[in-house]
């Protein structure tokens, strides 16, 4: 049994394919390291009776000579994400007792895909954080430990959950969302594979918004096959979402294996911090070793304005979401707390329906968009913006791909960095710019610090080039090497 | 040819303007599907969308934007061929 959950997903279709096992077998395999791993709290709600009904259909359809892409497959879906009839949260009271009646078109692909839902995973607050440590439904713990030390980790954020349930092989699979880092700084601290893709190739309909023009749907896996394969799935223009993009999905998988040979590789200068940790620049060198190696071409490049990312992530996406949040009143849905008159209900609710960490950025969006201050921080934002996107399409003239770290650092203790919120904003400088611009980034879990946790890379790609960066991907992989598992 | 009035310090020319507000003839919405039919019991055209329910998104009306273009045309205005606040109001100000 335990065997099963080892598989990838690609091994477990061509085992499923060849009838080596049956979906049911799967999933009840799953859902046994589910329950035994409850210590992690990746999950907010646990759908056991769903996944084994959608797992006896899918070896229905399976025998009927019916499989789709990823069937019979049992995935954890962030909780960020609507599933009809199911408790949906985004890691909020807010949300509480939230069923709703439509199911997010990301999720509606997954099941016509054939997969099963094993259930909803925990996160940071509506997607605010690095850490899951803001979760109304409490911290997700890392798999991974210290060698030596049994202090708990942050699995990263806000898709830590998802991270840590595919990690510790609760899932074969999660979907995620990536609004600042929250797909790739997660996957980095778990040590497994996770894109961000194009602004625009998933749809957002039914994804409880935090950053409109930021948030991007994505998968999380245990290899780069694997993610190629779940974001073929979830791909696709959506009527419903006016910015999904009406473009074929091309098959991921296609190209996988074509190697980096004559590939123009970027190394952007800026992305070397001040006082980054020895083993991350060591990584970012062998990464660079490897891509040369296997025949790329490694290009010094400058993305000037990179220093800027981070201060103008954080006026748009908070000015963002105090629009999107702006819903929540405790009048049609979630939590109410009854008041004396209707704007003292809205004030109740929402004081103790969001978290601290939600406050602070409705309050900063508010702020940077109010009268005074429009000019001053959000069009100003707004132009930098432009100027962040500009430095990658010029960047892109030169090169095909760009390597940087993912992460500034390994998995922190929970607990660690809780005092300053700015320095937890900072786990995001080399994830955010992506955001900003727009363009699909990639991070896969490349080497293991001093102290046993994993260190990944991240690549980012051209937009709706997801193609490239995933056979980058697979090369890096394949060099890397990278077999740890967490002790669990 | 001007009308003027003979105020005390000099003359007065009168300027009129009409701000007119017409509403679009469409049958749904324009933002979400729901129908725009006059005189349907309360909360009877209220879609997801409307009532801001989590993850649902506007999608413009398209009849609606045709509507607006043949407006356009109708009153001889220049038409901006591309979207946006800045686009509007540098059509309106010509």
């Amino acid at each position: 049994m335990s065997e099963l959950t080892e598989l990838t997903m690609t091994e477990a279709l061509a085992g499923l394919a060849k009838g080596s096992f049956s979906s049911r077998e799967l999933t009840e395999a799953h859902i046994a390291v589910m329950e035994a791993n409850r210590g992690l709290n990746a999950y907010v709600t646990e759908t056991p009776e769903k996944a084994l009904a959608m797992a006896a259909e899918s070896d229905q359809r399976r025998k009927a000579g019916k499989a789709g892409l990823l069937e019979g497959i049992p995935l954890g879906i962030k909780d960020l994400f609507c599933t009809e009839g199911v408790l949906t949260t985004a890691g909020s009271h807010i949300l509480d007792g939230f069923k709703p009646p439509y199911e997010s078109t990301v999720t509606a692909k997954l099941w016509a895909a054939g997969a099963a839902m094993l259930g909803k995973l925990n996160m940071d607050e509506f997607a605010m954080g690095s850490s899951n440590t803001t979760s109304y439904h409490g911290n997700v713990k890392n798999p991974w430990t210290r060698r030596g030390d049994n202090r708990d980790l942050v699995p990263g954020g806000s898709s830590g959950g998802s991270a840590s349930a595919v990690a510790a092989r609760m899932a074969m699979a999660a979907t995620g969302t990536d609004t600042g880092g929250s797909i790739r700084q997660p996957a980095a601290f778990c040590g497994i594979v996770g894109i961000k893709p194009t602004y625009g190739r998933c749809s957002r309909w039914g994804i409880v918004a935090f950053a409109s023009s930021l948030d991007q749907a994505g998968p999380l896996a245990r290899s780069v096959e694997d993610a190629a394969l779940m974001l073929q799935a979830m791909a696709g223009h959506d009527p419903k979402d006016s910015t999904s993009v009406d473009l074929p999905v091309p098959d991921y998988r296609a190209g996988l294996r074509g190697g980096v040979k004559g590939l123009r590789i970027g190394i952007p200068k800026e992305y070397r911090m001040d006082g980054m940790a020895p083993e991350i620049e060591g990584l970012w060198s062998k990464g660079i070793g490897w891509l040369k190696a296997a025949g790329a071409e490694m290009v010094d490049i400058s993305l000037p304005h990179t220093k800027y990312a981070l201060p103008t992530y954080y006026i748009i996406a908070p000015a963002e979401a105090s629009s999107n949040l702006a819903r929540y009143d405790g009048v049609r849905f979630g939590l109410r707390v009854p008041g004396a008159s209707l704007d003292e209900m809205y004030e109740n609710t929402r004081a103790a329906g969001f978290g601290a960490e939600v406050k602070r950025r409705v309050l900063i969006g508010t702020y940077v968009l109010s009268a005074g201050y429009y000019d001053a921080y959000y069009l100003k934002a707004q132009r930098l913006r432009s100027l962040i996107l500009k430095d990658f399409t010029d960047a892109f003239e030169t090169v095909d791909a760009i390597l940087t770290p993912a992460t500034p650092t390994a998995a922190f203790a929970i607990g660690e960095r809780m005092d300053d919120p700015i320095a937890m904003y900072l786990n995001d400088v080399f994830t955010v710019p992506v955001n900003l611009a727009g363009l699909p980034g990639i991070s896969v879990p490349a080497g293991l610090t001093n102290e046993g946790l994993p260190l990944s890379l991240q690549l980012i790609g051209r937009a709706f080039d997801e193609a490239t960066l995933f056979r980058a991907a697979r090369t890096l992989e394949e060099a890397a090497a990278f077999t740890a598992k967490p002790a669990i | 040819m001007n009308d003027y009035i003979e105020g005390h310090n000099g003359p007065w020319e009168i300027v009129l303007g009409l701000e007119v507000h017409a509403q679009v003839i469409s049958k749904a919405k324009l933002f979400s599907g729901a129908a725009t039919a006059f005189g349907a019991e309360p909360n009877t055209q209220v879609s997801f969308v409307d009532a801001a329910f989590p993850g649902m998104l506007p999608v413009i009306n398209g009849f609606c934007v045709e509507q607006a273009v043949k407006t356009g045309l109708g009153t001889h205005a220049r038409l901006a061929s591309r979207g946006g606040l800045r686009a509007c109001q540098s059509v309106a100000r010509s």
